[in-house]
């Protein structure tokens, strides 16, 4: 039900695994990964190629829509979220919603992901190319973050909606500084 | 179920415990895709680079390969403009102000057009056997003419202020660096058939130069600059099919298709 995933009784009592420690590794593996995607798309010399999808006008076009799709369930996500923490109700199916959604935005960025860093790599020539760089590497550290922290139990009701809530923001962020930018510079094209 | 005997509770159902293994499963779908695209992404682009072996190009070094020596090129505060200008063009017929140099028998002609990776400005690039006439252009005050050789699959054109770009011949299209105004952009460029293609223009009336570069794209969408002693903005619409001539503040000129060998550093060939 909506109140599967809450925890409220904390495990704080027990020692060997205290809430700090379950927060702190998944924290560290999440910074792991932003670092290792920044290091690799700064060291690996951009190709300037990568496969793409037919019917689209050129990758750039296509990363755009990829992320507005993202973009969009990323809205389910904050919706359903609200939902299984009763800020709003919701029918019983909304934590599947949650977890679906979330998995196939997810994997919407994915492609997006393996372009910019193989064939743009990380860039830093404009504050918008900047900004975009850095939220890059690190909505997938926090995203990994996210995925480890679910696997605990006991931890602080505020901890998964928290980082819930940075991975959301981080996406938004990530839609408005490439496909917002896109669209409006380029045009809403396919 | 391994992870339940962490910090477990008692209400824990089984099935909660299917969805707290799926976060790890999620994560292992998205590793798993990447690795794939990864995977094709190396299998396709190591194709198309088969002829070269390096697969990226320098970024800096640009050998020159100019006989002309860049002249000054006035370069200086243009004005910010929009995107593009409304067509302005009467149907005049008028002296050809550039004409291209006699083509020798059956040159290999063929045009590149593309954009640079973070949509900064678009490039053309027309190759005629070994000689190479290139243009960057973002259709609002950066543009840069450059003029070079490709050899081996290998380009390298330089143009006036240290304007110069490098790059590699992978398949149907040209990956590489260009740099204009102290700045560098990843291009792209791909394989780019008429009307789509590199044009000029340019005519001096009363000592006012004017000269127009315009990139026709493969989608038909086009990028242009006057650049008016200097001062650049927007270029009026080209029509690349009839290329009918153009008056540009009072002076007429002739567009043009600009072709590997023809000269286009160093101002207006008239």
């Amino acid at each position: 039900m909506a109140f599967s995933r809450t925890q409220p009784t904390v495990a704080i009592h027990r020692p060997p695994d205290p809430v700090a420690t379950m927060i702190l590794l998944p924290i560290v593996a999440g910074a792991a990964v932003a670092i290792a995607l920044g290091v690799y798309g700064r060291l690996h010399e951009p190709t300037g190629i990568a496969i793409n999808i037919a019917g689209f006008s050129g990758a750039q076009a296509v990363k755009a829509w990829l992320t507005t799709g993202a973009f969009l369930l990323a809205g389910i996500q904050l919706v359903s979220a609200l939902a299984m923490w009763g800020k709003l109700p919701g029918p019983p199916w909304v934590p599947t919603l949650h977890r679906w959604s979330g998995r196939f935005a997810v994997l919407l960025t994915v492609p997006v992901l393996v372009h910019c860093l193989y064939a743009l790599g990380y860039q830093s020539a404009t504050p918008r190319v900047l900004v975009h760089s850095l939220l890059g590497c690190f909505f997938f550290g926090a995203f990994t973050t996210k995925m480890l922290l679910l696997t605990r139990r006991g931890l602080p009701r505020w901890v998964v909606p928290l980082i819930g809530g940075v991975v959301f923001s981080a996406l938004v962020a990530l839609w408005l500084t490439s496909s917002l930018w896109f669209f409006t510079t380029v045009g809403v094209t396919l | 179920m391994a992870e339940i005997s962490r910090v477990d509770s008692p209400r824990r159902s089984s099935r909660a415990n299917r969805s707290n293994r799926g976060p790890v499963i999620t994560l292992l779908a998205v590793v798993a895709l990447a690795v794939v695209l990864v995977g094709l992404n190396v299998t396709t682009t190591a194709q198309t680079a088969a002829p070269s072996p390096a697969a990226a190009p320098a970024a800096t070094e640009a050998p020159s390969a100019l006989a002309l020596p860049p002249p000054p090129e006035p370069q200086q505060a243009p004005p910010p403009a929009p995107e593009q200008a409304p067509p302005a063009a009467p149907e005049q017929t008028a002296p050809p102000a550039a004409p291209e140099q006699a083509p020798p028998a059956a040159p290999q002609q063929i045009t590149y057009a593309g954009r640079t990776s973070g949509n900064e400005a678009t490039i053309a690039i027309a190759v005629r056997d070994d000689q190479v006439a290139a243009y960057l252009c973002d259709g609002r005050q950066v543009e840069s003419w450059l003029e070079g050789t490709i050899a081996d699959g290998r380009l390298a054109v330089q143009g006036a202020r240290d304007a110069s770009a490098t790059g590699v011949v992978e398949g149907n299209a040209i990956f590489g660096t260009v740099s204009v105004n102290g700045e560098q952009w990843p291009y792209s460029a791909q394989l780019a058939s008429a009307p789509a293609g590199l044009y000029q223009g340019s005519a001096t009336a009363n000592g006012v130069s004017n000269r127009i570069g315009w990139i026709v794209l493969q989608d038909g969408s086009q990028v242009g600059i006057v650049n008016r002693n200097g001062i650049r903005k927007p270029a009026p619409l080209l029509d690349p099919k009839a290329l009918t001539d153009l008056t540009v503040d009072g002076s007429r000129l002739e567009p043009q298709r600009v072709a590997g060998d023809t000269k286009v550093v160093g101002g207006p060939p008239a």
